[in-house]
This record gives C-alpha cells, sequence and structure tokens, in this order.
C-alpha cells in the first residue's frame, strides 16, 4: 500500500497528464517509494510496447469487418410497449364495463314478505298453490276437485 | 332419544344461522268466510279491518268474519286454534331467520268423512307484519280464507 502522497501526481505525470515541475523531480530524487513505481511504470510501458503488433485492415475487408462487429452488438431488447399499452386499455375497460353494470344492472330481486317453502295436502285430488297477492301478502291456495267432497 | 334429536335439532338450527328466541312470537289469526253475493262493491263484515288489504283482491264481493284469535306462541311449541267445526288451524314457530324473517308451520285440519285429515299443511318464511293466507277450503257457503299476520314477542 502506497504511503507517499506524491505517488499519484507521479503516476499522472508518467502518463502525460500534467507538465513535469521541479517539485516532482526533486521529490523523485529521495523519495524510494514513487523512484520505484516510476522505474515500474517504465518497464510496463515497454513491454506493452514490445508485445503490441498493428493490425491493418484494407478497405476490401473494411464491410465484413464492420459487419461482424455489427453482429456480435447484442440488438437492443424489444420494448413491449404496445403489449402494456394494450393490457392498460383491456383493464381501464373492464374497470369502465363493471361500474357500468353495477349502476344500470338491478340489484337482486327484493325478498318477498313471505316465502314459502313448501305446501301440501292429504285430501285426494287436491293440488296447492302459492299465489302472490301483494308486496305484503302470499296466499297458499288449495284447489279442492269437483264436488261434494263432504 | 327425544332429547338427543332435540339436540341434534337444536344443533342444525345454530349451524344454519338460525335463532330460537325466548321470547312467544304473536300470532294473529283472522279466518274469513269469503263469498260472492252480487253485491256492486266490496263488502266486509265487521272486524276485518285489519286484513281487509290482504283479502280485498281476492275475486269475491263480500268478506265476514268467522273467528280471530291473537296468541304468544313460544317458538318450538305448536298452537291449536278453532276455526268452526270443521276446521282447526295449528300453528308451530320454529325460528328467527335471517333479517328477522320468522319461519313458521301451518296446517288445517279438516273432518272428513268422519276422520280429520291434513287439508293444507306448509312451511314458510314471513316478515313480521306481512300476512298469509291459506285459502280456497270450502264451507257451507263460500270459501274459508285464513290470514295470519306475526309479530316479534314484546314488539
Amino acid at each position: 500500500m502506497s504511503t507517499c502522497q506524491y505517488l499519484e501526481r507521479v503516476e499522472r505525470w508518467f502518463d502525460g497528464e500534467i507538465t513535469a515541475s521541479q517539485e516532482i523531480e526533486e521529490h523523485l530524487a529521495g523519495c524510494t517509494e514513487c523512484t520505484r513505481r516510476l522505474e515500474d511504470l517504465k518497464a510496463l510501458r515497454t513491454a506493452i510496447e514490445s508485445t503490441k503488433a498493428r493490425v491493418e485492415i484494407s478497405d476490401a475487408q473494411f464491410p465484413s469487418f464492420m459487419q461482424r462487429i455489427e453482429d456480435e452488438i447484442e440488438p437492443p431488447r424489444r420494448r413491449h410497449v404496445g403489449l402494456w399499452a394494450l393490457a392498460s386499455a383491456l383493464a381501464a375497460a373492464l374497470v369502465v364495463a363493471w361500474s357500468l353494470i353495477s349502476i344500470v344492472a338491478p340489484g337482486p330481486e327484493p325478498l318477498q314478505a313471505v316465502t314459502i317453502e313448501e305446501a301440501s295436502t292429504e285430501i285426494e285430488g287436491a293440488t296447492t298453490e302459492s299465489v302472490y297477492v301483494n308486496e305484503e301478502t302470499t296466499m297458499v291456495w288449495i284447489n279442492l276437485p269437483d264436488g261434494d267432497m263432504l | 332419544m327425544t332429547a338427543v334429536s332435540l339436540t341434534l335439532f337444536a344443533i342444525s338450527l345454530v349451524a344454519a344461522g338460525d335463532e330460537v328466541p325466548g321470547t312467544p312470537l304473536q300470532v294473529s289469526v283472522v279466518a274469513v268466510q269469503a263469498k260472492n253475493e252480487g253485491r256492486a262493491s266490496k263488502y266486509f263484515g265487521p272486524g276485518l279491518e285489519r286484513v281487509r288489504r290482504a283479502v280485498s283482491g281476492l275475486d269475491y264481493d263480500s268478506f265476514y268474519k268467522v273467528r280471530s284469535a291473537d296468541i304468544p306462541v313460544p317458538y318450538g311449541e305448536e298452537a291449536k286454534i278453532y276455526i268452526d267445526g270443521q276446521y282447526t288451524l295449528y300453528v308451530t314457530p320454529l325460528s328467527v331467520v335471517e333479517d328477522g324473517r320468522i319461519r313458521i308451520k301451518a296446517r288445517i285440519t279438516m273432518k272428513l268423512k268422519g276422520k280429520t285429515v291434513k287439508a293444507l299443511d306448509t312451511t314458510l318464511t314471513m316478515k313480521p307484519g306481512s300476512h298469509l293466507n291459506l285459502g280456497g277450503l270450502r264451507l257451507s257457503s263460500g270459501e274459508l280464507i285464513v290470514v295470519i299476520s306475526v309479530k316479534s314477542g314484546g314488539s
């Protein structure tokens, strides 16, 4: 881990980002850490320059070169904007339709005042029926067979 | 065995959400003789004020009271209401169901050729203050309409 506060400035000076100054030169003369770092950087640069090869691309190769680059570029994901818009519109339509149905549609049928669960008779030939008379009255009516039963 | 049956009955009522109040149900009965006498307008005899609306829509022009009764009937018990020499009404309050409606059982027995038969037997739920008409049974003149209404005890 570096401890010298001049180290960053020395690296920047080596990269050409800042111009040399008397202050840096004087510091390098007296700082072992910065001197060693500078030597490492010089060695690294020398090594890189010795390995790099210059590749020439002819005009004839250029179109296929560019094509291969384009082929390797991942196409951007297709954004399903249309699908989301359709889904949103559909959801909105459903909400509106449900609201309209709630407003327009009649509610559950009001319960009659009297609800007949069952009615029967033991009189032979007779039948029973439930008759709505008015909102307050329901009648169970027995239809007797013709003739005198008594 | 009876105790077990009653317990199961009570459990079934509770499971169904029904309630069996401790106070008796007030049962009101008006038995009406309905007939056609060729009147220009409908005639209602004395004592029919309470049931006039319940019977006025029927296809008769004259209505006479045969008998009326106003009695408290405990839930689960059967009340016997004598109508005339031929017909007898029995009413059993069963429970209070949703919306305060009363579930009751009503039957009319009649004497027929020396035997007593169930002329009409029905189970129903009714709103307190509403009317149940039991009709179509013959009298010596006209037909019998029994109007039943109920209201919760103490109300």
